[in-house]
């Protein structure tokens, strides 16, 4: 076996026939290949600080226009004045960006508004009463352009993170199977298909069914699910810092069946699968995936935990089982 | 590279600041990504990566990629960091090590037991044994699945030595991996 080729199976450059054929003839060679590439996908790097603010500030130290010689000249001094509204207008930016959802609220007609968020993205809205939502990907929230000040009621498919402002009047969210009722708190919630999670990171709240039955009354680190039209679970404590890890774009999977990652992953890269594996119900995946790392490094340690390989036709991965060793 | 690209680029070395926002906002934890393997160092990485954007910006329409943007920007990258080998230290052998001591510790989360973070760093360690070339070679193909052909660009070397170095770098890992290949087998 020449070192070239093993090595190209190795960093994953070599055709499907030759993987296949040296996984046939050299299997134990092969499941050490495996073994070496599990070791190596432990090296992960951390998440990156966001030093824009700081690149810039040295950006106008480097600029032209600051130079000696040029200051005396009448347009370069537009043109520096100039750049100074545009610093305005860049930091003015970041914070309209943020409130651009809401001004698309006022700006319509209707007296119900709508963020939705597609795979791969993620969304902060700011609510009249002054609460912030923010959504996963995959994820809508339908709210009313005004509250009235006997309720606050919004409507959420898919997972959000509320921070609610404190109030008077007591702050409902409702999804297709339950309700969760706050005075001011900040939670997690989850609805995926019939089912609906709450955990509370701070304050009180209560969840029940649609039909307001089984009322559960949730403290901080406490967890409650509702499935279909059942009552509430009593609460349980949990480690919140995993449930809400997503908002930190860090993915933390315990125990989860492998089908409900690749849903996962689908919403937070926008990415395909096509999956062939049989008996994909009794896998399941722990593991924990720092923000930044890209879709198919995710995949190629997923694959090599449960002899599985990955190919990329036609912008799907298609997810098969690895024949060639077990 | 496409027209769409070449815009891009065109904007950029005019300076225009939401451009070069973009670019930043796409690539910055990428390149730190690569720089961080390079370094093994947090904050090593995040200066690299502001050099490599603030040289971009101060070039400007002196910055002129040859080859495809993405590329281009890990040329810089692979720049920036052997410049920092040679200013930095004499011997850039000497230097990587002690980069690998001072920072090993914390490049990994608390929450990491001692058994693990441990592995971890001996990994690392090995890894960074490597021959500047090949390691580069490596981690751009094993941690970033770059084509050999763009390796070969992005290191101003032939796909036929990228195959060579690949190679050996494997060569190297197995052999040097091996007695962690039994801890893995054990659990």
């Amino acid at each position: 076996m020449d070192d070239e080729l093993l090595a190209r199976i190795f960093t994953q450059e070599a055709t499907e026939e030759e993987i296949q054929a040296f996984a046939r003839t050299k299997p134990e060679e092969f499941e050490k290949l495996k073994k070496l590439q599990a070791l190596l996908d432990q090296i992960q790097p951390p998440v990156a600080e966001n030093r824009w603010a700081e690149l810039l500030q040295k950006m106008e130290e480097e600029s032209p226009s600051q130079q000696n010689g040029y200051i005396k000249n009448p347009l370069v001094d537009i043109r520096s004045t100039f750049s100074a509204f545009q610093r305005m207008w860049r930091i003015a930016a970041v914070v309209l960006v943020t409130l651009a959802s809401l001004w698309w609220v006022y700006g319509n007609y209707f007296t119900q508004a709508e963020v939705k968020t597609p795979n791969g993205k993620h969304a902060t809205v700011h609510l009249v009463d002054g609460t912030v939502v923010e959504l996963n990907a995959a994820s809508k929230l339908r709210y009313p352009k005004k509250f009235s000040d006997k309720l606050r009621k919004v409507r959420l498919m898919g997972e959000a993170f509320f921070k609610v402002a404190p109030g008077s009047v007591p702050f409902t969210v409702e999804t297709q199977n339950a309700l969760v009722q706050v005075l001011g708190s900040a939670f997690n919630l989850r609805q995926r298909g019939n089912t609906t999670t709450v955990v509370v990171q701070l304050g009180k709240l209560a969840i029940a069914n649609l039909e307001s039955v089984g009322k559960v009354v949730l403290h901080s680190g406490e967890m409650s699910q509702v499935v279909d039209t059942s009552l509430p679970t009593p609460p349980v404590k949990v480690d919140i810092s995993k449930m809400t890890a997503w908002r930190e774009g860090k993915l933390i999977f315990e125990r989860t069946p492998l089908h409900v990652v690749f849903e996962e992953l689908t919403r937070q890269f926008d990415v395909k699968f096509k999956i062939a594996v049989a008996n994909m119900t009794n896998l399941t995946l722990t593991a924990k995936y720092n923000k930044g790392l890209p879709v198919d490094q995710i995949l190629r340690h997923i694959c090599a935990n449960f002899n599985l390989k990955s190919k990329k036709i036609n912008g799907a991965f298609q997810i098969d089982e690895d024949g060639g060793v077990q | 590279m496409n027209s769409e690209e070449r815009e891009w680029i065109k904007r950029i070395q005019a300076r225009d600041r939401e451009s070069f926002k973009q670019l930043y906002d796409q690539y910055h934890q990428e390149l730190f990504n690569f720089l961080w393997y390079l370094t093994n160092s947090k904050e090593e990485a995040e200066n690299l990566t502001q050099n490599v954007f603030l040289n971009i910006w101060t070039k400007g329409e002196k910055w002129n990629p040859h080859t495809a943007l993405r590329s281009f920007l890990y040329r810089c990258c692979k720049n920036e960091y052997l410049n920092f080998i040679r200013k930095g230290k004499t011997n850039p052998l000497f230097a990587a090590v002690e980069i690998t001591a001072a920072n090993s510790s914390t490049n990994f989360g608390p929450e990491v037991d001692n058994e693990k973070e441990e592995l971890k760093r001996s990994i690392t360690k090995i890894i960074k044994s490597m021959p500047e070339r090949k390691r580069l070679a490596f981690i751009l193909r094993y941690y970033f699945d770059m084509p050999y052909h763009q390796i070969a660009e992005i290191l101003d070397i032939s796909i036929a030595t990228v195959n060579r170095d690949m190679a050996s770098a494997y060569r190297i890992l197995r052999e040097k991996l091996k007695a962690f290949l039994f801890i893995l087998n054990k659990r």
